[in-house]
């Protein structure tokens, strides 16, 4: 299947949703992108880890290094409260454009 | 989100980089690991696992690198490879570079040298409290203006409680510091003393750094003496020492204590040595009405009171002071008033200022030469430039690059400015003549290093800027285009060159122009004529004890010297003489009458110097007689008083008719019982007293005036040391106590007026041999580029059968072209410039048209010169080779 590219600035409002549910590691996030999205977006390391990075820089997430379940070191990600409020605006906003382009396609 | 976080990241990306960078790496090793375990698990052999993983997750250098440039402060890394590139580009380029970094050294080692002047001499604040309110005062006639009254001791102290916008007020000797002889310990020596009233340091606002200031109660008819010692003569004279407190010395034949020491930099009067009371000075003594009438005023001000208000108020309590004033002092005077700083740093900020300028064109001209070599690289690089951004370099960021490549340039220059600037400060403070205010505050300070970083970066924008816009409009396709090869040259670059080179001739002619002028301004007042027969002519200084005050016994004792050394063989003359040459000092008549004017007309006379001169003065000092006759032995106390008079005031005081046989009268007021002068004889015009205006003058007979003299002058033909053996061999003879202080050459006395014309001068030379060695530089470089760039055109004219010289000419035209065109505006720009330099010169206007003509001529001479290689070069092009070659 034709994999879809993300719209531009939808990677980080992705990123925030998954980590308001749990902190995670990077290829956690990105296998849990795959399995949500319907295997419809793939995301790569090279768009994930400079979006985390710039979240992280910006004070929205923060890691920290912890086991994972199988015992593999891994940098975990949490939503710090800025980060919160940002989600928050965020996905207000995008439910907003959202809605407007769908009624301007089914309108037309 | 803030600043202040987004710096702090930056920080912490900067410093902790490697950290961050391991992190990294171990992330993505850990993304790459779950891969291959979640490719295991769906049943891969885990070779097969890791390829997959890899070539899914692919580019993890280009995630890293990514990551990397997201970062706040990855601009810093930027700017850390540019700057390194740079430093490689200039080591690789060394004699580029290195030329480059020499220009603009010698342009930010000369700015910063006299940046450091003007911060010590003019910018530091003076050490005194709030400068700003601190005025100097004294008065002058309401219309010739030329005349300074100053104002009596008393008056000082009834200006003060009559004002209401004056906080205090104090004297100080209106003739900056005098000379005064101190004995200690048997030996004798001089110091400059300044004479001041007992409140100088409460208005000044300065406190000792050692023992007390001089108070008001120390300035009291009958008290006992007391000196406040500078910190200069503290540390020569007395090593420091703490126990200079309480010591006696005698100075001027009288007993003083030493009560404190001032902080250094206390400076004024200019050149002081020890501050003592106006009362100090005998009241009976020749001095005494001198020391306590003549002062000027200093006072403090109220907070914010202006000087025009001071100004006004004086104007009205000088009238008030008229009215209690002896009938025969002048009235109606109106107060002059200058700030504190206007009188200690006087006509120098006009020099320090002018000399500035010329060394701020001088950098420029240096900025210029370091664009020029830019450009010229910029175009051998047009290559290397087009492949960067074929390559995808954006135009800012090779901007940037170009930038920091001139910066690079620049800092280096900066530093190597900086250590030369550490040296040339030393010795340019050891060349600065002596009575240059405050000189020993200029040092290389936190300022001067900042205003030199501060230049550097201001630089480099300078010469950075021109090469980076020409590169911009290169059109790098078409560059790589056609090969990469030579081509034409970048047409806006070569304008730009060429452009510079006419600035930098037209900068250096004004430089060399602004030189020339004050070079000319020396060698006038160095054959200036001075009136009088300077060559063997000597002057023996002389202390003498406390018993020649008395009239009669000076006179005795000057009669048996010049008794004495008129008997040696080849000793023309003898004669006293009261005060040095060329030193401005000397006794004022601010106001003479002569018989038959009205007080109007006595208001236009000029003010006098007045010598108190002995029958042998002229012969001495051949100074001519062109009426009349000299004083002889019968014109003595109680013989009718006579005077003689120079030219000048014989011209203009009885235009037309002779003077001799006509009376004048100290005072420009009528009197009811005038003491009149007979004029005997008219002495030519002298110089004696300033170098740079012959001083009207009324020569009195020391016998019926004032018999002070403590030097004598002496024509001879022995030589230097000869004078000074004899002089203390005949001294001794007439009285042992009679110390010989000094012997010096007229001539040598000629150094003290001529120092800081010559100073000027000797640096302004400097720079202007500076820009025309800067300027010729850059002609040159421009040329030689020239014909490297023509010499496809060289060739085919050659090829077509141009004779040698007609190549030559085509060249030379050019070279001379830049030259004259750079020349000319040159001209414009020193005629409407050289007016800065009206105060510093001599006799020579600033317009003076040999000299600036002269400077555009060396330009253009120099320019020539310079292009003498390229030239050269232009017919040695193988036609055969260069057409080949494309």
């Amino acid at each position: 299947m034709q994999k879809l590219d993300i719209p531009q600035g939808t990677l980080d409002l992705m990123i925030l949703t998954l980590l308001a549910r749990e902190p995670m590691h990077g290829y956690g996030m990105s296998q849990r992108l795959a399995v949500l999205s319907k295997d419809h977006f793939h995301v790569n390391p090279g768009s994930l880890f400079p979006s985390l990075y710039r979240l992280e820089q910006d004070g929205k997430v923060k890691a920290e290094w912890r086991p994972t379940e199988n015992n593999r070191r891994a940098k975990y990600y949490r939503l710090t409260a800025a980060g919160r409020r940002q989600l928050e605006r965020h996905r207000e906003r995008w439910k907003r454009v959202s809605f407007a382009v769908t009624s301007v396609l089914e309108g037309a | 989100m803030t600043l202040l976080r987004r710096l702090g990241s930056m920080v912490r990306w900067v410093i902790h980089r490697d950290r961050a960078e391991r992190e990294l790496n171990d992330e993505m090793q850990a993304f790459v690991d779950m891969a291959v375990a979640d490719h295991v698990r769906n049943g891969m052999t885990p070779d097969e696992a890791r390829r997959l993983a890899v070539l899914q997750l692919g580019g993890v250098e280009q995630a890293k690198a990514r990551v990397r440039s997201g970062r706040h402060g990855a601009w810093l890394d930027e700017v850390g490879r540019d700057v390194h590139y740079a430093v490689r580009t200039c080591i690789r380029n060394l004699g580029f570079s290195g030329l480059a970094i020499l220009t603009l050294a010698i342009g930010i080692a000369g700015t910063t040298s006299m940046f450091a002047m003007i911060q010590g001499v003019l910018l530091r604040p003076l050490p005194v409290l709030d400068q700003d309110r601190l005025i100097v005062a004294w008065r002058e006639a309401q219309t010739s203006g030329s005349a300074r009254y100053p104002f009596g001791s008393d008056e000082i102290d009834l200006v003060r409680d009559e004002s209401r916008l004056l906080v205090n007020t104090a004297g100080v000797s209106r003739n900056g510091v005098g000379r005064a002889v101190v004995v200690e310990n048997g030996a004798s020596s001089y110091v400059n003393d300044a004479l001041v009233t007992g409140a100088f340091f409460d208005v000044l606002g300065v406190r000792p750094v050692l023992g007390r200031a001089m108070t008001p109660a120390d300035d009291v008819e009958g008290t006992e003496h007391v000196l406040v010692i500078s910190d200069g003569l503290w540390r020569r004279r007395y090593g420091a020492s703490h126990d200079v407190l309480g010591r006696r010395v005698m100075l001027a034949g009288e007993p003083f204590t030493i009560v404190g020491v001032m902080p250094p930099d206390v400076d004024y009067p200019n050149g002081v040595e020890v501050w003592r009371t106006t009362r100090s000075v005998p009241p009976t003594g020749p001095f005494g009405a001198a020391a306590r009438q003549e002062v000027n005023l200093i006072a403090r001000l109220q907070p914010g009171v202006t000087i025009a208000q001071v100004r006004s108020e004086l104007g009205t309590l000088i009238e008030q002071l008229d009215q209690n004033a002896p009938p025969n002092v002048p009235r109606g005077l109106r107060p002059v008033v200058h700030s504190f700083e206007d009188v200690v740093v006087g006509d120098v900020r006009t020099s320090l200022v002018a000399l500035f300028i010329a060394v701020a064109l001088v950098l420029l001209i240096a900025s210029a030469n370091a664009a020029n070599l830019l450009l010229m690289r910029g175009e051998a690089r047009r290559g290397e430039l087009a492949m960067r951004t074929a390559l995808g370099a954006g135009r800012v960021r090779i901007i940037r690059q170009l930038l920091i490549e001139s910066m690079v340039l620049t800092l280096a220059a900066g530093a190597a400015g900086l250590a030369v600037t550490w040296w040339s400060l030393q010795t340019l403070v050891s060349l600065v003549p002596d009575g240059l205010p405050r000189v020993e505050s200029v040092r290389m300070d936190a300022r001067v290093v900042l205003f030199t970083i501060a230049i550097a970066f201001v630089t480099a924008l300078a010469t950075g800027l021109a090469p980076a816009l020409v590169s911009l409009k290169v059109d790098l396709v078409s560059h790589l285009k056609n090969g990469g090869g030579r081509g034409m040259a970048g047409r806006s670059a070569r304008h730009g060159r060429r452009a510079l080179v006419v600035a930098q001739v037209a900068l250096a002619v004004m430089i060399v122009a602004g030189a020339g002028l004050l070079i000319r301004s020396v060698l006038r007042l160095q054959s200036v004529d001075l009136g009088l027969a300077a060559d063997r002519l000597f002057l023996v200084s002389l202390d003498l004890p406390e018993k020649y005050v008395e009239r009669e016994r000076r006179a005795q004792f000057l009669e048996g010297m010049i008794a004495q050394l008129e008997s040696v063989s080849g000793m023309s003359a003898v004669t006293p003489v009261n005060v040095s040459p060329f030193t401005g000092q000397g006794w004022d008549l601010p106001a003479f009458m002569a018989e038959g004017q009205t007080a109007e007309q006595a208001v236009a006379n000029s003010s006098l110097n007045l010598e108190s001169v002995h029958p042998n003065y002229f012969e001495t000092f051949e100074v001519p007689l062109v009426r009349g006759r000299a004083f002889t032995a019968s014109d003595r106390e109680g013989a009718p008083d006579v005077a003689i008079i120079s030219e000048d005031v014989a011209t203009r005081t009885w235009p037309g008719a002779d003077p001799i046989g006509k009376r004048l009268k100290m005072g420009g007021l009528p009197d009811p019982d005038p003491h009149w002068y007979t004029i005997v004889g008219v002495a030519a015009n002298t110089r004696y007293r300033d170098l740079t205006r012959p001083r009207p003058t009324l020569y009195l007979p020391a016998a019926q005036f004032q018999m002070t003299a403590g030097m004598l002058a002496l024509r001879t033909t022995a030589t230097l040391d000869l004078v000074a053996s004899l002089a203390r061999d005949r001294v001794r003879a007439v009285d042992p106590d009679v110390h010989v202080m000094r012997v010096t050459r007229f001539t040598d006395m000629l150094d003290v007026p001529l120092a800081r014309p010559r100073f000027n001068a000797f640096l302004l030379t400097i720079f202007g041999v500076a820009a025309l060695l800067l300027s010729a530089i850059g002609l040159y470089a421009v040329m030689a580029a020239y014909v490297q760039q023509r010499d496809r055109e060289i060739a085919i004219r050659l090829a077509l059968g141009a004779t040698a010289t007609a190549v030559r000419h085509l060249v030379l035209a050019e070279a001379l072209w830049l030259a004259g065109l750079g020349a000319v505006i040159g001209l414009a720009g020193a005629a409407s410039t050289t007016g800065f330099l009206r105060g510093m010169l001599f006799e020579v206007q600033p317009l003076d048209p040999s000299v600036i003509a002269g400077a555009a001529l060396l330009l253009i001479a120099a320019s020539a010169l310079a292009s003498y290689v390229p030239v050269r070069q232009a017919t040695g092009v193988d036609a055969t080779a260069v057409l080949r070659s494309d």
